[in-house]
């Protein structure tokens, strides 16, 4: 009975979360006809996602290069095909590693602090000042940050994946011994602008999917400070498997 | 002109506020008073229209909050100045930024707008924290950073929900000085939740008093002091 009753409790919290995400995205839907995102919030918003992001993109970018250089150089070096380690890293990296952890480091980062900003502000009810002041949240602090982790986690990913293109230059070289002019090679001739594209695709996905997700727990949150902390580990884990389920779904649809 | 009538509103399943009508009429000052977990702020929340109440009517002014739309209280919010329990500052932005922020959201000129803050500074006492953050400021300062904010467009309406909570005399002394010399001013209709009753008495025309979310007395200032119930809550025993 226990765990029938555990089951049963575990549904109904997966429903809840679907539910109000559904009912979250309505009303950023209905936010969006006309198109009312506050100008000075939008762009604040985009500054503090994108610039400080920056740092942990590249740090992460270089080294899944790397890692997906040393995946590669394994089969490379035994069936010494030196010349499509570019292309099996970049096949790897710009459709699926790059986006993938791009947008896991992202969730942590950007969407944790916003589900945790969000919240805070709603339990210090300084969203209850804005919608005293005429102001609705979702105009003001909803699209803004939305917009900014679709637009930043996109071109975030571009610079990424010229970091993680280097990441897998130098790693080939220093533990293969792959020339980098004969992986360069490799890598314009066998890497396809829908290899490149395809990435962007999932990266756009998962900002939009992080923003969505971080601003509904944000907003959603109970109980004070430590709703805050429930709110936050509950974002990051959703954005996480929204992650995934969208890799699969677009990978799936891209094939 | 600020009314209710027969308000009531559960959470759950639970009654948390019944059967509440008052007036408090325009430029009249109401002291809501009454125990923790009373209905106080709801009924604050209620008159912004920031929750709506199961039954009953409101009203601010000649305008009924109950048939209104989300967009057509925004509207309606715009007349209301709030001093909020936990301050509400919002944390990203300077002190002045904060006061100057419902004329930012109304395209007011900067400088009509610098001139403003500046002034409600000086009124507040703080003439030099403009560029300061919430973050860097006492509780007695933020409070009247929030006070300021909440009267910087000069609201026919002002809520003030414990505006003193967790401050020393002193400066809950100078706060409700303060809040009475801006009404005064706007000649604004107000109410104000508080458990000083001993600050409120002076600047009220009229108190209420909640108990576990029915309306216990509601009435002048000088026929609340009389009243048993009320006047057992202000000298402290239990009800």
């Amino acid at each position: 009975m226990t765990a029938v009753a555990r089951l049963g409790g575990a549904v109904l919290d997966l429903c809840r979360v679907v539910g109000a995400l559904t009912l979250f995205c309505g009303s950023v839907l209905r936010a969006l006809i006309p198109p009312r995102a506050d100008r000075v919030e939008t762009w604040r918003a985009l500054h503090r996602v994108g610039v400080r992001s920056l740092p942990i993109v590249i740090v992460t970018a270089f080294f899944a290069g790397g890692i997906a250089a040393i995946q590669v150089s394994t089969y490379v070096t035994k069936f010494r095909a030196y010349e499509a380690v570019g292309w099996g890293f970049g096949f790897v990296t710009f459709r699926e590693l790059g986006p993938l952890l791009v947008g896991l480091m992202f969730s942590g980062r950007v969407g944790a602090h916003n589900t945790a900003e969000l919240g805070t502000m709603k339990v210090t009810e300084q969203i209850d000042a804005l919608r005293i002041l005429a102001i609705d949240p979702i105009h003001f602090l909803v699209l803004p940050r939305i917009i900014a982790m679709l637009v930043m986690m996109t071109l975030l990913n571009v610079i990424g994946d010229v970091f993680a293109l280097a990441g897998g230059m130098i790693t080939a070289y220093a533990m293969v011994g792959v020339d980098p002019y004969v992986f360069w090679n490799s890598f314009t001739e066998y890497v396809m602008l829908i290899d490149f594209v395809n990435g962007l695709i999932k990266a756009a996905a998962f900002g939009l999917a992080i923003g969505v997700v971080s601003c509904s727990f944000g907003l959603d949150v109970r109980g004070g400070a430590p709703g805050v902390g429930r709110a936050v580990n509950g974002g990051v884990v959703v954005s996480a498997v929204g992650i995934f389920v969208l890799d699969y779904l677009i990978t799936a649809v891209m094939q | 002109m600020i009314r209710l009538e027969g308000v009531g509103k559960a959470f759950d399943g639970q009654p948390v506020l019944r059967d509440i009508s008052f007036t408090v009429p325009a430029g009249g000052t109401l002291g809501l008073i009454g125990a923790g977990g009373a209905g106080k702020s709801l009924v604050l929340k209620i008159l912004c229209g920031l929750v709506r109440p199961d039954a009953g009517r409101v009203w601010l002014d000649d305008t009924e909050l109950g048939p209104l739309s989300e967009r057509e209280l925004m509207d309606v919010r715009g007349r209301i100045g709030m001093i909020f329990q936990n301050y509400a500052l919002f944390d990203y932005l300077t002190v002045a930024e904060n006061i100057g922020f419902p004329l930012a959201r109304m395209q007011r000129p900067a400088d009509a707008i610098a001139a403003r803050v500046q002034t409600r500074l000086d009124q507040v006492h703080l003439p030099d924290i403009g560029p300061r953050y919430p973050r860097e400021l006492s509780g007695g300062m933020k409070k009247r950073v929030c006070l300021a904010r909440a009267t910087v467009h000069d609201p026919p309406i002002m809520l003030c929900d414990d505006p003193t909570a967790g401050l020393d005399p002193v400066t809950t002394n100078r706060i409700f000085r303060l809040l009475k010399d801006l009404q005064a001013q706007n000649d604004a209709t107000a109410i104000i939740v508080s458990h000083e009753t001993g600050y409120l008495r002076p600047i009220c025309d009229a108190i209420a008093l909640l108990d576990r979310g029915r309306l216990v007395f509601a009435g002048p200032t000088a026929e609340a002091v009389e009243h048993p119930e009320v006047r057992a809550f202000m000298e402290g025993e239990p009800p």
